[in-house]
């Protein structure tokens, strides 16, 4: 069979089982590969993980034991063969639950654990933090001292928080609001971005591919402008909009970073030298050396751009001193401050 | 409770010059009352055609149209009635229910007072008039118009809820504790559970104010705003799919119930289901045409459909109306951007930086630098 006719035999399977299922169609990126080589890369990337099953949990696998002492409660984590359990205890009494799923920044921040029990879903009282290298309170909750051992657990999930979790952590966990756990598939994935994969396939099958033209179908963000793809990462990252309607300015917020970028001087709404895509390809893992974001600086700073100025300074590792890196308080993690500009000693963090 | 006063006025049918409108009239009335009430509103039109100062049958026809909650005709047909005979109570009532069930009680409320001067002794009156006094935070007029209720009715729960919750919140509170006293002794009743979630809602006790609100529903279904109630504690405490249900159901019981209706459509518009969005906020905006919050929402629904003229038509009067609507002013920003407005789209952030800077300032604990 040639690679057009398994395709063919392929999109047909999963239409007929998707119908079957009344679901929408599972797609992964091996799903994705022939035609796209990205699709290879970007599993293994850090939002490829953002949601881990507790199988294939990284962190889980690496670290079978793992455990701390805060306040009054010990927690901790043991794998058993592919599974990890959860315990609390008082020293008189303990509680315990399973794992479900690991989420966040995955290996290379930190990661929080979903726990579930009797059909409720938990938020765990502990995260993973790699600078800890091992167990610390959740970011949110190392001020407050829990009420009691049920507390100390974690916090009891809503539908409406596991919707905003998974709706951003997975792929096609979430429709229209309401769960669609079985065609889930764990971690920022082709479909998150992309679109209907399916309708995507089956048009292939005719190489029509009409659903590229479907506003919010299969679509590619090259083309769009600086404002549109930060309020498309920002679905995820935090838009301007967001951020500011919660009213609350503070270095709580450096971690979202398309709100951060357009607020920074230099932030042009028609200009894709100033989107998130002109820095970060998402289908790799985020790039750690400053020189490699030079080029993109240069590009308006070095002539390009009417008003753009140059540095005085130097014309390299721009991004060590406009860009600071500034630690989260109890995200153990210095993150990166997307708002560009001309850094002073002493200020006050601009929120 | 049915306010519904079918006038009957045989002695004008029986000098009608032709045997056709008393035909028709005598027919449509047997028709309302069988319940059939599109038929008899199709024919009381047809006699209004022929005789368009029959008042009593302006004001049949605005029952029909109420029964088949098509409250905005029937408010017109009542209006019509009342200008050719004002002294005409039962109208008046159901005009005043009409604006009430559309929850437009400032409407309601001055054609409620002149029923309750004009007749003191009706107690159905004198409900609705503290009701709508109540739901606007008129305190003090609802313990006027209740405490001679509460002495003709001391068993009537519905007193002792609206009288109690009025005297708390006047901070008369021994006072209205022996009314709820009253209502909690009374065994276990919907109103009791009402008035215990929604001090536990005021305290921001969402999850005991939904066990409260989950009881009183339990107790009595009927109870629209108990449905209303209970769906804002669902949300609050995060179920989302439960309180949506619940909403419907109080629409179910009151299809104009603000709450609903805006949550609704709020809810919808997250969904994507924008027309279904439209449908409930224009429906909750025909109920307080004004209110920021549906408009805010319709503005949301035009700029997720890319009606970007129109959030910004309904976004610009919002915030010359309301400038500390910083939400507004947001929302406009993001307008302006994509309308390729960028120096408006600043200027808009601007001002929303003012504003949350001057809302931290405020807070407690913040010291100014």
């Amino acid at each position: 069979m040639n690679v057009h006719a398994r395709r063919i035999a392929f999109v047909l399977s999963l239409l007929l089982s998707a119908a079957a299922s009344g679901q929408r169609a599972q797609i992964t990126p091996a799903d994705c590969q022939d035609c796209h080589s990205q699709a290879a890369t970007q599993p293994s990337t850090t939002m490829g993980h953002a949601l881990e099953t507790v199988e294939k949990s990284t962190v889980l696998t690496l670290h079978p034991v793992l455990s701390a002492a805060i306040g009054k409660y010990s927690y901790r984590i043991v794998r058993n063969h592919n599974q990890s359990l959860y315990s609390v205890t008082d020293g008189s009494r303990t509680i315990s639950m399973p794992v479900r799923w690991a989420v966040g920044a995955s290996f290379a921040i930190g990661q929080t654990y979903i726990l579930e029990k009797n059909g409720k879903f938990y938020e765990s009282r502990v995260s993973w933090f790699r600078e800890l290298k091992g167990l610390g309170p959740t970011l949110g909750s190392q001020n407050i001292a829990p009420a009691n051992l049920d507390d100390a657990v974690g916090r009891l999930m809503s539908h409406d928080d596991l919707v905003q979790c998974l709706a951003c952590h997975s792929t096609n966990a979430v429709s229209r609001q309401n769960l669609t756990l079985q065609t889930m598939v764990p971690g920022v994935q082709c479909g998150h971005c992309h679109g209907d994969l399916a309708k995507h396939l089956y048009d292939q099958i005719g190489s029509t591919f009409a659903s590229q033209q479907l506003p919010g179908q299969a679509f590619s963000l090259k083309s769009r402008s600086a404002e549109d793809v930060a309020d498309f990462c920002g679905n995820c990252h935090r838009t301007w909009a967001q951020i500011a309607s919660q009213g609350n300015p503070s270095i709580a917020n450096v971690r979202f970073q398309p709100y951060r970028l357009t607020e920074s001087q230099c932030f042009d709404p028609d200009d894709p030298r100033i989107s998130c895509l002109a820095c970060h390809d998402p289908h790799k893992e985020v790039d750690s050396r400053p020189a490699d974001y030079d080029a993109t600086c240069n590009a308006c700073h070095a002539g390009g751009k009417t008003g753009a100025k140059t540095c005085r300074v130097s014309n390299s590792g721009c991004v060590t001193c406009h860009m600071p890196k500034l630690e989260l308080p109890g995200g153990h993690f210095r993150f990166t401050d997307h708002r560009i500009r001309i850094v002073k000693p002493g200020e006050p963090y601009p929120g | 409770m049915r306010y519904v006063i079918l006038i009957l006025f045989s002695s004008m049918v029986a000098l009608a010059q032709t045997p056709s409108p008393q035909a028709l009239v005598q027919d449509a009335i047997q028709q309302q009352r069988a319940g059939h009430l599109e038929a008899a509103v199709t024919e009381y039109r047809q006699f209004l055609k022929l005789r368009p100062d029959a008042t009593a049958i302006h004001s049949n026809l605005g029952a029909a149209l109420a029964g088949l909650g098509r409250f905005e005709e029937a408010i017109s047909e009542y209006q019509i009635a009342l200008k050719q005979s004002p002294e005409l109570a039962g109208t008046r009532l159901n005009l005043a229910l009409a604006y009430y069930k559309m929850g437009r009680f400032s409407e309601a409320t001055p054609e409620l007072e002149r029923v309750h001067k004009e007749s003191p002794t009706d107690h159905q009156a004198a409900l609705l008039l503290a009701d709508c006094y109540l739901r606007m935070g008129r305190d003090d007029d609802v313990i006027r118009v209740l405490e001679p209720e509460e002495k003709s009715y001391p068993d009537d729960l519905a007193v002792a809820y609206m009288l109690g919750t009025a005297l708390i919140h006047a901070k008369r509170v021994p006072e209205g504790e022996v009314l709820v006293d009253r209502i909690l002794r009374n065994g276990d009743s919907a109103e009791a559970h009402l008035m215990l979630g929604e001090a536990r809602m005021n305290i921001s006790d969402f999850a005991g104010a939904r066990a409260e609100f989950a009881k009183a529903v339990a107790l009595n279904p009927k109870l629209g705003d108990a449905h209303a109630l209970y769906a804002r504690s669902l949300m609050m405490t995060g179920d989302s799919d439960l309180s949506a249900k619940e909403f419907r159901a109080a629409l179910t019981y009151e299809p104009y119930n603000f709450d609903a209706n805006l949550q609704l459509g709020a809810a919808a518009r997250l969904q994507e289901n924008y027309k279904e969005a439209e449908t409930y906020l224009l429906r909750a905006q025909e109920t307080r045409p004004d209110d920021p919050g549906v408009r805010y929402q319709l503005a949301l629904v035009a700029i997720d459909q890319s009606k970007l003229d129109d959030a910004r038509r309904t976004l610009e009067s919002l915030v010359k109306q309301y400038p500390q609507f910083t939400e507004a002013h947001v929302s406009l920003a993001l307008v302006y951007y994509r309308l390729k407005r960028p120096d408006d789209g600043k200027r808009e952030r601007q001002i929303v930086l003012k504003l949350t800077a001057e809302a931290q300032a405020k807070q407690p604990g913040v010291h100014q630098q």
